[in-house]
């Protein structure tokens, strides 16, 4: 019982940052309908950036601070570069982003070789009745409860969050309104890239990254996205929590060595139950 | 208030606006006639920026708010939600001002947009095109899917905007006879050009107002 | 990879418009056949790779080119491929037996994974594809049956006959030149076959192809078979001739190698993936050669790669999206006709 207290809360843990990285997935791709592939991308350079700018004396939340902007800039470029100014198909963009993903890695080996970099996170470990959860588990989760309810407010009450919105609703009638589309996907890259940036910077005290980490992220980001069909927040929140506790679960009662392929298991059977849902309903959920 | 000259209009070669020369005066009511493929749509998305101009000259003074044709509001947001979005990039436009002029809206500014009437719809997509506060309002298939009476009762809302704000509007219309009694000048278009323009009351005499529109109904696609 | 109906029909204009491309190929064939014999054992090797590129970017041309859809985990049909050959012959079956069922189990494979993944489309059919790569690869990692993530050592070479066995770097370039001419002939016969050309129609609308009968399903499958067949049979030369493989062999940035390589060359022909195959590893030679120049840091060649392989993807899609042979073209005949007119 207690054992299994500890691997939910470090599965909901983990399962907000698959959420993060997912809700990422979604702010873009509700805008440009672009998958994109960078995003796991945005949490390792977040991450590395913030332990680059600890060592060099930053104060912590300062320096995570700073992979975090830096991650947001990160994103707007990639957004500038995977949408063209004449248009191009989603799945051209989708391309791009994997090409600046696999550039990326030039940098970050460079810059930081290729061995896995971990990050000072909060190293104390909370026991209760036989139970013990690592404090930076506690913080991703409370910290994500922020940053949720953050997005909630930023999409229903800001003017910004309701021109994305309108954009994803109704791209040509936001045209109508003046409203600069592509330039609402390239917004929408940043904030992606905030969202990355943010989860690679609260996951890499627990589980230090390495360049070629960014698959496995944008993968599990993308399952928990497709389980909210790619446009809904709080579903990918769901979708990601109930990843992360799946994960933790198999790790924990059966084999740690398949808590992957059994996730992405999951991720390949929703979306083709979706597929033949949407088949049958005659709407067409793939772009 | 709004001036082009020779506007040409290709779509991948094909023509839709071809040559087009009119003029709208400050605080006028214009309609715009014409059979189906005319090419009116194309002459006001133009005119509006939404699509490219291959050839002539558009000059406007003032805003310009375009009520586009199918309406094109944002379903998934509320009411209040869309209207805020009319006056993109400005956030702080308040929408009580249009709940003061359209104060039938007022009552459904919480519903979401996709779930109203279509009647209902076009209202609020008119509100919308007035948050801008435009010193021109061009409004895309102002009748279609409206009964009689609720065409009727959005035009009368209209000419009393008018009248009160005094902005000038442009209609554009299928319905020859709506056009006509609302609009105080027309253009008949067909097949990318103005092929007649007056008063209304001098096309309505002309009598050949009606076979002119009957007539390119026909044959009326390029 | 914007897909549209008139350059599909511009393809296939200049396809039998002209005997140009089809002198070009017969020299290639010609210089590609004398090559090995001139070539040193690493070059050889390089000669080698770059064949089962062209395969493999040949099958994954077929797929996003005619059929419209993108796979983001071809690599794992070259690892089925590779695995089969070399379990098999590990387990006494004899090697020109398991190489020529390679290409059948990665189609096997295919056809288990294909039923559901196929479904998909666009970004969805991506991230299914390249889902079911980090699953197999996670299992094929964790079976010790299968070699475990330490993979398998000591593949035997392969023997075309009891007597005649696969030995140097020469003969594997040979092979594998026959091996890339066959597949192009079937692919080529299959484009310009009734399927083949039902194919094409899917690339440009699926809709419009459902509608004019073409059995969009099945042929979409059809193309997902064969291009792991394609796969299979690189994965397999690739295992007996280097006698190794691992799950690392066959990693995402596999597949990402063959959406490059098809990008650069064109994915609207299997020339282009051909073109592609080569140009990109002449690439990936000179940057090694310029990566291990003396003074610079190990990990220089891999960061040049990354580098290579990223840009040019981005440069690729953004500035030539039907890849350079149709960008050099376009531009040459800009200058031809120039200069007739200046006549
Ligand atoms: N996006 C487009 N691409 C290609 N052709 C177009 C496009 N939009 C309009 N056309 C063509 O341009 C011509 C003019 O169309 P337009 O929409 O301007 O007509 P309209 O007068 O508004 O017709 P309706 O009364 O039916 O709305 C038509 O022949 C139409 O087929
Ligand atoms: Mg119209």
């Amino acid at each position: 019982m207690n054992q299994l207290i500890g691997y939910l809360i470090n599965g909901i843990a983990v399962g907000c940052i698959y959420a993060m990285l997912g809700s990422g997935l979604v702010a873009i791709y509700r805008v440009t309908t672009v998958v994109n592939v960078a995003q796991g991308t945005f949490a390792v350079m977040g991450g590395l950036i913030a332990s680059s700018a600890l060592s060099f004396g930053l104060p912590h939340g300062l320096g995570e601070l700073v992979g975090v902007i830096a991650a947001g800039i990160l994103g707007l470029l990639v957004g500038k570069i995977a949408l063209t100014k004449g248009g191009i198909s989603p799945i051209s963009s989708l391309v791009i982003t994997i090409g600046l993903a696999v550039a990326a890695y030039a940098l970050e080996v460079g810059l930081w070789g290729s061995l896995p970099v971990s990050l000072a996170g909060i190293r104390s470990v909370l026991r209760f009745s036989g139970v013990a959860i690592q404090d930076q588990y506690l913080l991703i989760i409370a910290v994500s409860i922020v940053i949720f309810i953050g997005l909630w407010a930023f999409f229903s009450k800001s003017y910004i969050g309701l021109a994305l919105t309108a954009c994803s609703s109704n791209s040509y009638g936001a045209r109508v309104m003046g409203i600069d589309v592509r330039r609402m996907g390239v917004i929408a890259f940043g904030l992606g890239g905030v969202l990355g940036g943010l989860s690679g910077i609260l996951i890499m005290p627990v589980q230090p990254l390495s360049f070629n980490s960014d698959i496995n992220l944008v993968v599990m980001g993308f399952a928990a996205a497709v389980i909210g069909g790619m446009t809904r927040f709080e579903y990918a929140l769901a979708g990601g929590v109930v990843l992360g506790v799946v994960e933790e679960l198999i790790a924990g009662y059966w084999q740690a060595r398949y808590q992957l392929e059994v996730a992405l298991g999951i991720v390949i059977l929703t979306m083709v139950f979706e597929g033949a849902l949407n088949a049958r309903r005659g709407t067409a959920a793939w772009r | 208030m709004l001036e082009v000259a020779n506007l040409v209009v290709h779509y991948d070669g094909a023509v839709a606006v071809d040559d087009v020369t009119m003029r709208i005066e400050n605080s006028e009511l214009v309609s715009l006639i014409g059979p189906n493929g005319a090419g009116k749509s194309s002459l006001i998305k133009a005119v509006a920026g939404l699509v490219p101009i291959d050839g002539g000259k558009v000059s406007l003074q003032g805003r310009l708010a375009y009520v586009p044709e199918g309406r094109q509001l944002f379903r998934d947001l509320t009411v209040d939600q869309n209207l805020r979005l009319g006056a993109w990039p400005n956030r702080r436009q308040s929408t009580d001002y249009v709940y003061d002029l359209l104060p039938e809206i007022k009552k459904f500014e919480k519903r979401k947009a996709g779930q109203l009437s279509g009647g209902e719809q076009q209202l609020v997509a008119v509100a919308r095109g007035l948050m801008a506060k435009p010193d021109l309002l061009a409004i895309d298939e102002l009748s279609l899917g409206l009964s009689p009476l609720a065409a009727a009762k959005l035009v009368s809302n209209l000419i009393s905007l008018h009248e009160s704000l005094g902005i000038a509007l442009l209609i554009v219309e299928q319905s020859a006879t709506v056009a006509l009694k609302m609009c105080q000048r027309a253009y008949v278009m067909e097949a990318g050009r103005i092929v007649k323009s007056g008063t209304s009351s001098e096309l309505i005499e002309s009598g050949e107002m009606l076979d002119a529109y009957l007539g390119g109904m026909g044959d009326g696609q390029p | 990879m914007a897909i549209d109906t008139q350059k599909v029909q511009e393809i296939s204009k200049s396809k039998s418009g002209s005997r140009l491309p089809l002198f070009g190929a017969a020299i290639a064939l010609i210089v590609a056949l004398l090559l090995p014999s001139v070539l040193n054992s690493a070059n050889s090797s390089v000669y080698v790779y770059t064949m089962l590129y062209a395969i493999v970017a040949v099958g994954l041309s077929l797929l996003i080119g005619y059929a419209g859809q993108v796979s983001l985990g071809q690599a794992v049909f070259v690892a089925v491929g590779a695995y089969t050959a070399a379990i098999l012959s590990a387990h006494g079956v004899p090697t020109i037996l398991a190489f020529i069922l390679a290409p059948f189990v990665s189609m096997m494979v295919a056809l288990i994974v294909g039923i559901p993944l196929l479904t998909l489309r666009g970004n969805y059919l991506a991230f299914g594809t390249l889902a079911l790569q980090l699953i197999i690869l996670g299992v094929v990692a964790n079976t010790t049956f299968l070699g475990g993530s330490l993979g398998i050592p000591s593949i035997p070479q392969l023997g075309l006959t009891s007597s005649l066995q696969l030995g140097s770097a020469k003969s594997y370039a040979w092979l594998s030149l026959v091996l890339l001419v066959g597949v192009l002939i079937v692919s080529r016969n299959l484009i310009n076959s009734r399927p083949g050309r039902g194919l094409r129609a899917l690339a440009t609308t699926e809709i419009g192809a459902a509608a004019a009968g073409v059995p969009v399903g099945r042929y979409r499958l059809y193309a997902f078979l064969l291009s792991a067949a394609y796969g299979g049979i690189a994965g397999a030369v690739y295992a007996f001739f280097t006698g190794f493989i691992s799950p690392n062999s066959f990693s995402v940035l596999l597949s990402i190698e063959f959406i490059v390589m098809i990008m650069v060359g064109g994915s609207r022909s299997i020339w282009g993936a051909v073109v592609g195959a080569f140009v990109i590893s002449i690439l990936v030679q000179v940057l090694n050669t310029l990566g291990t120049l003396h003074g610079l840091p190990n990990s220089m060649p891999a960061i040049f790669s990354y580098a290579a392989y990223g840009l040019l993807l981005v440069v690729i899609i953004r500035y030539m999206p039907d890849g350079i042979v149709a960008w050099f073209g376009k531009r040459l005949g800009r200058l031809t006709t120039a200069s007739k007119n200046l006549d």
